[in-house]
């Protein structure tokens, strides 16, 4: 819960970032002004004014995480095989960051697999065999393949690293 | 009308549409099906597909994913006794005890033969309602939209969770997004950063995807290694006769009014309607003592009521141009996509298309039942679906949908930053959909407050002195301390029971 409290400290003080940022661009937006309609930079300057508001009320209560209610809420799985630990997120959203990024670099189909690869063995529980994971990561960017490139014709930017 | 009528069945009587339907229940009724996938997940995914598709044809592929997700949610809550989404979690009192006393399969059928009547009967309203509403809406002009804008938002009390301060940080953050980009009335760029890519505002599309696909990946995560899920239940018993349908009439009725009438309520969504619809049937019953013991009654009542959840939903959505929760916001998307603009004029300058989408809503549930009854134990196995292989393909999809929409990289870059921003509105108890709703009413209700302030030379008395206006944002204020006050109650209620 600690953990959990100066993370929100750190979300909160990010977004009072992102306010202050948005009040700053505002100030600095063109004015074009028109006879009677409010400049295109008021209403951005009133709800980055608003939004440090509803922070500071946030702030001022303090950090209270609640639970709301959703999908996962209502259909928590039973867990098995405990001595799988827990995958972070952080590092599923670092995997889909490089895919993002290599994707130009070397092509669909080499990056898929790739990702593929990468994040079912990563998420995989212990028992699956690397070679299950080899063989799934082939066919699910296969048939990702064939639907895109050859179904949909989607044009993908040319892999700069083979010319 | 009946020439619309016909214009719009030649426009859904083609094989590519017939296709897409079949595609998208397929699609609806797995996505359902897979705990933790919900329907709005599921539109998402597959809202990049239609990018290559005919509007007829998308409205065919999402209305069905819409359809076939809702019901599919059974199959778990039945046969697992976990709700697929939070629309079925009233099944589970009385579906998982018959699947227990071996009438699996009745159970099943009853959801599906009850989500169809739930899905057709809010389909007539719809079809009803709608336009009249949209020809009262025709009279508009920049004042009576501001104020609509409003009344949309007021939704965000609704849908702010138990904490109204976020909802509000939530949705002003949602509008703030939605204001980068070149201004509708002067024409000056606003908060680009002398970025050419954002000159056209952020995508909302890849928004979206980021919001409700990538970030439920993220969430997932955690779980993934340890996710086992077995069906030991299997499908056994019989389907249930007509004969016990037809004698379970009004609890069928029951569900099916309260799920049109909550759909129609913006921010309210199917998980209210599915215990509305339970409880007042349990209320109302002779056999009440029964409920939660596995009783076809304690089925058919939630089950109707989530699928006319949908049409009820829509009924906004088409004629107003407010979409009432998470779903109607990525189908309002679909539409923008196929170049139309819900709202007043939808009915006026599309009216043989949104016809078609009548019909194509009606072939939905119908290809909901069929599919549902027929391939019901292909169905069932998708519940093996490992996460491990699950999450990852989900990602490529969201990642490549979102970079498809103009094939541009920075769509999935924007895709993947709204994924994490989901992400942390989840861990720190920011609800999303608020953020949605900023995202899409934030211009129209910016741009049709200066416009009004441009007609009226600067005086903001334009908006009381209209009726329908006032009329609007009198029902947004009293929307909103309706919202707080019961808020405020249900808290007291709350630590009156821990105390």
């Amino acid at each position: 819960m600690i953990k959990l409290r100066s993370k929100e400290r750190l979300w909160t003080g990010a977004l009072v970032g992102f306010a202050l940022l948005y009040i700053a661009a505002s100030l600095r937006m063109e004015q074009r002004p028109l006879p009677g309609v409010p400049s295109a930079a008021a209403v951005p300057l009133g709800l980055g004014v608003l939004l440090l508001a509803l922070l500071s009320c946030v702030v001022v209560r303090g950090p209270r995480h609640v639970a709301v209610p959703d999908s996962r809420a209502v259909s928590a799985p039973p867990e098995q095989h405990k001595e799988d630990a827990h995958a972070r997120p952080e590092l599923v959203l670092a995997l889909a960051v490089v895919y993002a990024f290599v994707l130009g670099w070397i092509g669909f189909p080499l990056a898929t697999t790739g990702y593929m690869l990468s994040s079912m063995y990563y998420l995989k529980p212990r028992r699956v065999k690397p070679t299950a994971v080899g063989l799934w990561a082939v066919v699910v960017t296969a048939v990702f393949w064939a639907i895109f490139v050859r179904v949909l014709k989607l044009q993908f930017p040319a892999a700069r690293l083979w010319g | 009308m009946g020439g619309l009528w016909l214009e719009a069945l030649g426009l859904v009587m083609k094989p590519d549409v017939a296709l897409w339907i079949s595609v998208g229940t397929i699609i609806g009724i797995i996505c359902g099906a897979l705990p933790g996938v919900t329907a709005t997940m599921g539109l998402t995914v597959m809202l990049p597909v239609t990018y290559y598709l005919a509007p007829v044809p998308s409205m065919g592929l999402l209305l069905s994913i819409w359809a076939g997700a809702i019901c599919g949610a059974s199959i778990p809550a039945i046969l697992l006794k976990i709700p697929g989404n939070p629309n079925a979690i009233a099944t589970v009192n009385d579906g998982y005890p018959m699947a227990q006393k071996g009438m699996a399969g009745k159970a099943l059928g009853a959801s599906v033969a009850a989500s169809f009547f739930g899905g057709l009967f809010s389909l007539g309203v719809l079809v009803l309602v709608a336009p009249a509403l949209a020809r009262v809406a025709l009279s508009f002009g920049p004042a009576e939209y501001f104020a609509l804008g409003v009344f949309g938002m007021t939704i965000i009390s609704s849908l702010s969770g138990k904490s109204l301060s976020k909802g509000l940080i939530s949705a002003t953050l949602g509008i703030m997004i939605s204001l980068v980009g070149l201004d509708q009335i002067s024409g000056a760029s606003r908060l680009t950063f002398d970025r050419v890519e954002l000159l056209g505002g952020i995508p909302l599309i890849p928004v979206l995807i980021g919001l409700f696909a990538i970030s439920q990946v993220l969430r997932d995560s955690p779980r993934a290694r340890t996710q086992v899920r077995s069906c030991s239940t299997g499908v056994r018993g019989t389907l249930p006769t007509v004969t016990e349908l037809l004698g379970n009439w009004r609890v069928l009725l029951l569900g099916a009014v309260i799920g049109t009438i909550i759909g129609i309520i913006p921010g309210t969504g199917a998980s209210i309607a599915v215990v509305l619809a339970y409880e007042w049937a349990r209320r109302t019953s002779k056999r009440r003592s029964e409920y939660g013991t596995g009783i076809l009654e304690g089925v058919l009542a939630p089950e109707s009521a989530n699928n006319a959840v949908q049409s009820g939903a829509l009924i906004p959505l088409l004629s107003l141009g407010v979409p009432g929760d998470s779903s109607a916001a990525v189908l309002l998307g679909a539409l923008i996509i196929q170049g139309y603009t819900p709202g007043p004029r939808f009915f006026a300058e599309a009216r043989s298309f949104a016809y078609a989408i009548f019909i194509v809503l009606a072939l939905a549930n119908m290809a909901m039942l069929l599919y549902q009854l027929v391939l019901i134990k292909p169905f069932v196995r998708v519940l093996d679906v490992p996460s491990y292989i699950l999450s990852p393909a989900i990602m490529i999809l969201s990642l490549v949908g979102a970079y498809a929409l103009r094939n541009n990289p920075f769509d999935a870059w924007v895709a993947l930053a709204f994924g994490v921003v989901g992400y942390y509105f989840d861990v720190f108890g920011y609800p999303v959909t608020p953020f949605v709703l900023g995202v899409i009413l934030g211009p129209l209700t910016e741009t049709e407050f200066r416009r009004a302030m441009a007609v009226s030379g600067g005086s903001p008395m334009i908006f009381v002195t209209r009726p329908i206006s006032l009329a609007l944002l009198v029902v947004a204020a009293l929307s909103v301390v309706g919202n707080v006050a019961s808020g405020r109650r249900s808290l007291r209620e709350a630590v009156k029971e821990v105390a």
